[in-house]
């Protein structure tokens, strides 16, 4: 066996493996040769090096690039650049942003919670894909300051994390809502959670908090709008009393 | 996301520009071809493997590459592995033909078997063992204090 086999068949050399005869023999040729155990020692040597990589970090403006190369591509009007379905219409009016927060809820759920083996619809995988590609990051926090850092930095949005009666702050992430980037803020309470969206729409309307007709009555969801700002509350709460519980966290 | 990022800068020689466009062409080409795979490590190796061939074909197509800057290495200075920045292994990538250097990425570090390296690049496993030699010539620009023309160190 000459260095190059040897090398081969130890290669890489971190990995277990089953010792045959191969590697019996790579091994023996190792041992006498000081040429590849110095192969292997800067090998380890380049690695470390390699290692120091791992530090930086995309910087967000690339993440901003491909959410918007991704988003484009998947709301496009051509959709077989993306090889997928467009979801029926432009859902971007007021009155179906309710629906879209349902959905959103559906596709965060399904990632969550469903057995990795369930088979999804392209288009759902599709959206918990660029959900995930586009979020930096998420915290895990009870402080409304790490919330409103995060913010702010994420979404360029100055604002203060609402504060639910008898719930805890827990943890915000980035979502994607039909092509817009936005934050789900989620809060515990003893009998459950409820989420907070945030979708910055440059056209949102102003309207005070009203439960939406269109959920289906699958979970009860309260949408209001702000100048700029799409929001939704969605939550495991009987419907008046998530109502209730959105229009107190607004006073 | 991080580790694409990584990787197009080393195959970009530590270009931020030409990296960030590597990556959205990736994860664009990514996103035409993708077959939902539950497991990590495949999911890892399959956007690996579209980053290289995102750069190769980059490389094909044009050539607007500024070509690296000559410089004559004079000093081997061994055993300063642990002074080397992520940079200074760019720079010593970009020295690199793209094939080599994307061989050596996949094989060296991301831990690729030869045989999967070169069926990802789309090689024969002899070109693959060809470019992998260049390891040699990574090494050397690694640890080579290395000189511009004007003889200034870097």
């Amino acid at each position: 066996m000459d260095c190059a086999e040897a090398r081969a068949a130890l290669w890489p050399p971190e990995r277990l493996r089953v010792v045959d005869d191969t590697v019996v023999r790579a091994r023996s040729h190792l041992d006498g040769c000081e040429c590849c155990r110095e192969y292997f020692r800067q090998d380890e040597a380049l690695l470390d090096v390699y290692a120091r990589v791992r530090e930086l970090t995309a910087p967000m403006r690339v993440r901003r690039r491909v959410f918007d190369s991704l988003a484009a591509a998947r709301w496009a009007p051509d959709s077989h650049r993306s090889g997928v379905q467009p979801w029926s219409g432009r859902l971007l009016r007021q009155s179906v942003w309710p629906i879209a927060f349902v959905v959103l809820l559906t596709v965060v759920t399904l990632a969550q919670i469903q057995d990795s083996r369930a088979t999804e619809a392209s288009a759902v995988f599709v959206e918990d894909y660029l959900r995930r590609a586009v979020g930096q990051e998420h915290i895990v926090t009870d402080d409304p300051a790490e919330v409103r850092q995060f913010l702010e930095r994420e979404l360029g949005l100055t604002l203060e994390p609402l504060s639910f009666a008898g719930f805890e702050l827990d943890r915000a992430e980035v979502c994607l809502l039909e092509g817009r980037l936005g934050a789900m803020i989620v809060y515990k309470g003893t009998d459950g959670s409820i989420s907070h969206y945030l979708v910055p729409r440059d056209d949102a309307d102003p309207r005070p908090p009203r439960l939406s007709t269109n959920s289906g009555g699958a979970m009860p969801v309260v949408t209001w709008a702000t100048p700029a700002l799409e929001q939704a509350v969605v939550g495991e709460l009987a419907a008046t009393a998530l109502l209730e519980l959105t229009t107190s966290s607004l006073r | 996301m991080d580790a694409l990022y990584q990787g197009a800068l080393f195959l970009s020689g530590g270009d931020g520009d030409r990296a960030e466009s590597l990556v959205v062409d990736t994860v664009m080409l990514a996103f035409q071809e993708h077959a939902a795979d539950t497991d990590p490590e495949q999911t890892r190796r399959w956007f690996e493997a579209r980053l290289v061939r995102a750069f190769l074909r980059r490389v094909r197509r044009r050539e607007d590459d500024p070509p690296p800057q000559p410089m004559d290495r004079d000093v081997l200075d061994p055993g300063v592995f642990e002074d080397l920045g992520p940079h200074r292994l760019f720079e010593a990538a970009e020295a690199l033909p793209p094939g080599p250097r994307s061989a050596l990425w996949l094989v060296l570090m991301r831990r690729w078997s030869r045989s999967d390296a070169a069926a990802a690049m789309q090689v024969e496993p002899q070109q693959l063992d060809a470019m992998l030699g260049y390891r040699d010539v990574l090494m050397r620009e690694l640890l080579a204090r290395r000189r511009n023309r004007k003889g200034e160190s870097r």
